[in-house]
């Protein structure tokens, strides 16, 4: 007994001292998924930090990921919405979204709107130099106007992820980074995932709704993890997916994620 | 002496240095020393190809009288390397002539009003900006000097020599209106400073800037105006000009706002030998009421327009744009960005929905695939960006033809919803119609 007060009494100190004080940190960004959240130190994407999303160039899934959980924060109160406590910050929070330079697909508004982000209140930066991008980006998460903040395209320097993450805890933002297929990632994110394809096992023909593999590779405070997840059209919610049989093989080894 | 040729004046001048005539240059030169003019007077005029016309009329008072702004336009002219032939008067068309036709030794100040009438009476007619032809004639008959014509009684005047004469003597005796048009409208809400020392260090920019704000800022707020569009011209001591300009998405009256919008623009100053003076003109205003502003000052919270201004600043236009729907069943038209205006709209379902569903990531232009059968139905293989996929699920098909008022073709486009053997999903199309069929890729899914 005494000891899991030990335990829980170094767990605050540590907490304390890794960051702000937990007294008046906004609530994370939760999944819905009390599997992932549980594992996850924060019950959720820690909020404000920067968490990254890898994955392959021609796989849309990371995206339908970030937009999933950039909807969970900035959507409208919905019924049968499953939420943990104080996962949404405020209703009709607005969105920014970097383009940066190597972004080079186009976004379908409705599509967003089917992953719960009303596209009316998202804004846009396409910014053709990288320091531009990057500029915009850290202002953007410094003024307390966006709540989270989608970086697509950024290849960052470990100097320029410290000055964004700055910038977040300063701002209370969190930002959720899609950089470029092959490029280095800097260590200074909170979280660091790795988000690909699952092909879908059901009796008929249709390709039915998106399945993702989503592995946790790099968390401050926890270990890494794997998970499948499916994203339910009908309900706006992800659900952990039973079966991962039928795991695809990685299109091209990148050793330095592990 | 017009008409001469080259050997002619060389031979009559030995030590001739001769240059090809460049009328663009001159002009272009004469409208950026117009501009530059305006840091005394916001009127001026560009008179013929080698005049400006000065406004002064109640600028004196910023100089300490209107004989001090005289000499001190003739002195910085002087000093920036410009010949110039200076004169002024009670009307346009008394200082033009008084300028150029003066008999030597005048003053070339001409104001006072009881002195001015003698002064021009002494003018040739030639003074008068009338056709050559006209002078030779009125010399002919004895007349040349402008106290002669005003002897004469004015109605044989105007009918032995034509309205044009009498109308040129009334605007030279200002008995008749001669309104000058200034090279751009002058601007109603603006600020101006003028330093004794010419700046060129950021710090000091920053001052002045905040300066002219400040001033700027209060002349607004008691129109009850706030600023949409801000043009700062710096002057600087070798004749040139340089034009920063700022805009907002909404009014704003905030001057710390506006300092940061400019504070994007530090970098771009070429101040050159030093500038010194500048002025901040509101170009586009509008309404904004008080209520408006203590709202937003009070909670200490950015707001959204505040954060678009700066992005557009610093970055251009696409900095900060937004999604629009637009009705149209085309997919790579249904969506555009557009520049963000105004509010954010509150959050609920785009304006145009498609009832089908939509994959996240669109390649536009659609990029042509190569696929194993070339039939309506869907491939077992395809081939895209060198990798080879197999299909193992689809859906559809979902038909969508092309706007024929539009396009002026009726191509017609069967979507597939492709999974393949690693789980990801394409939205593919066959194209029928065209010159160039075939199946091509058009997104991705999630």
């Amino acid at each position: 007994m005494a000891r899991s007060e030990d335990l829980q009494a170094l767990r605050e100190c540590i907490k304390r001292l890794e960051g702000p004080a937990s007294a008046d940190r906004p609530p994370s960004l939760a999944f819905g998924v009390p599997a992932i959240d549980n594992h996850l130190p924060d019950e959720g994407l820690r909020a404000p930090g920067i968490h990254e999303f890898f994955g392959d160039e021609c796989d849309a899934s990371r995206f339908g990921l970030v937009a999933a959980l950039a909807g969970r924060w900035s959507c409208i109160d919905r019924d049968g919405m499953e939420t943990t406590a104080g996962s949404r910050l405020e209703d009709d929070a607005p969105v920014f979204w970097l383009r940066g330079p190597a972004a080079t697909w186009l976004i379908d508004a409705q599509a967003l709107w089917q992953f719960g982000i009303s596209p009316q209140r998202v804004l846009v930066s396409q910014c053709g130099r990288e320091a531009d991008g990057l500029w915009a980006l850290e202002e953007a998460s410094r003024c307390s106007v966006f709540p989270i903040l989608v970086g697509e395209g950024l290849a960052l320097t470990p100097l320029q992820a410290r000055r964004i993450q700055l910038a977040a805890e300063a701002g209370r933002a969190t930002v959720l980074l899609l950089p470029p297929p092959l490029s280095q990632p800097p260590p200074a994110a909170a979280t660091r995932w790795r988000v690909s394809s699952l092909p879908v096992h059901r009796g008929d023909a249709s390709i039915g709704s998106p399945r993702w593999l989503i592995e946790l590779l790099r968390c401050r405070g926890g270990g890494p993890a794997t998970w499948a997840l499916e994203w339910d059209d009908e309900q706006r919610r992800l659900d952990l997916v039973a079966d991962v049989a039928g795991r695809p093989l990685a299109a091209t080894p990148c050793s330095w994620l592990a | 002496m017009p008409g001469l040729t080259v050997a002619e004046a060389k031979a009559l001048v030995p030590g001739l240095i001769v240059g090809d005539a460049d009328p663009d240059g001159d002009a272009a030169g004469l409208q950026s020393l117009a501009a530059w003019c305006q840091r005394w007077t916001p009127r001026v005029a560009l008179d013929g190809d080698d005049g400006l016309l000065l406004d002064i009329a109640g600028c004196g008072h910023l100089f300490g009288g209107d004989g001090a702004l005289i000499a001190e336009v003739e002195r910085r002219l002087i000093k920036a390397g410009i010949e110039v032939r200076l004169g002024a008067a009670a009307t346009p068309a008394a200082a033009w002539a008084w300028t150029r036709y003066r008999p030597s030794g005048a003053v070339p100040v001409l104001v006072a009003a009881e002195h001015a009438e003698a002064h021009l009476g002494r003018l040739p007619v030639a003074g008068l900006r009338v056709p050559p032809d006209l002078v030779q004639a009125l010399a002919r008959v004895g007349l040349r000097t402008v106290g002669d014509l005003q002897r004469l009684p004015r109605a044989a005047l105007a009918r032995r020599f034509g309205p044009t004469l009498i109308e040129r003597l009334d605007r030279l005796l200002g008995q008749a209106a001669d309104p000058i048009t200034p090279s751009g409208p002058p601007s109603r809400w603006a600020a101006r400073l003028a330093l004794a020392e010419p700046i060129s260090r950021k710090e000091d920019f920053e001052r002045a800037i905040g300066c002219l704000l400040a001033e700027l800022v209060t002349s607004l707020g008691a129109g009850g105006l706030g600023a949409r569009s801000l043009v700062l011209t710096l002057f600087r001591v070798d004749a040139s000009t340089q034009i920063l300009s700022v805009g907002t998405a909404q009014a704003s009256r905030d001057a710390r706002h506006l300092h940061r919008l400019f504070a994007e623009r530090y970098e771009k100053i070429n101040p050159g030998y030093g500038v010194e003076t500048l002025i901040l003109e509101a170009t586009a205003t509008e309404r904004l009421d008080p209520a408006q502003l203590t709202a937003g000052r009070g909670s200490q919270r950015p707001s959204m327009a505040e954060i678009v201004d700066r992005l557009r600043a610093r970055a251009g236009h696409t900095a900060a744009l937004r999604f629009a729907t637009v009705e149209t069943h085309v997919p790579e038209r249904a969506t555009r960005l557009r520049a963000s205006e105004g509010e954010m709209p509150a959050a609920g379902a785009p304006d145009w929905l498609e009832s089908e569903m939509r994959p996240l990531l669109l390649l536009s232009p659609p990029e042509p695939i190569v696929t194993d059968r070339n039939d309506a139905s869907v491939p077992d293989t395809f081939y895209w960006r060198g990798r080879c996929h197999h299909v193992m699920r689809s859906d559809g098909p979902e038909r969508i033809r092309s706007e024929w008022w539009r396009d002026g073709q009726s191509a017609v486009r069967d979507y597939f919803r492709i999974q393949d053997q690693q789980g990801r999903r394409y939205w593919v199309f066959r194209r029928q119609g065209t010159a160039r069929d075939g199946w091509f890729i058009h997104g991705l899914f999630a």
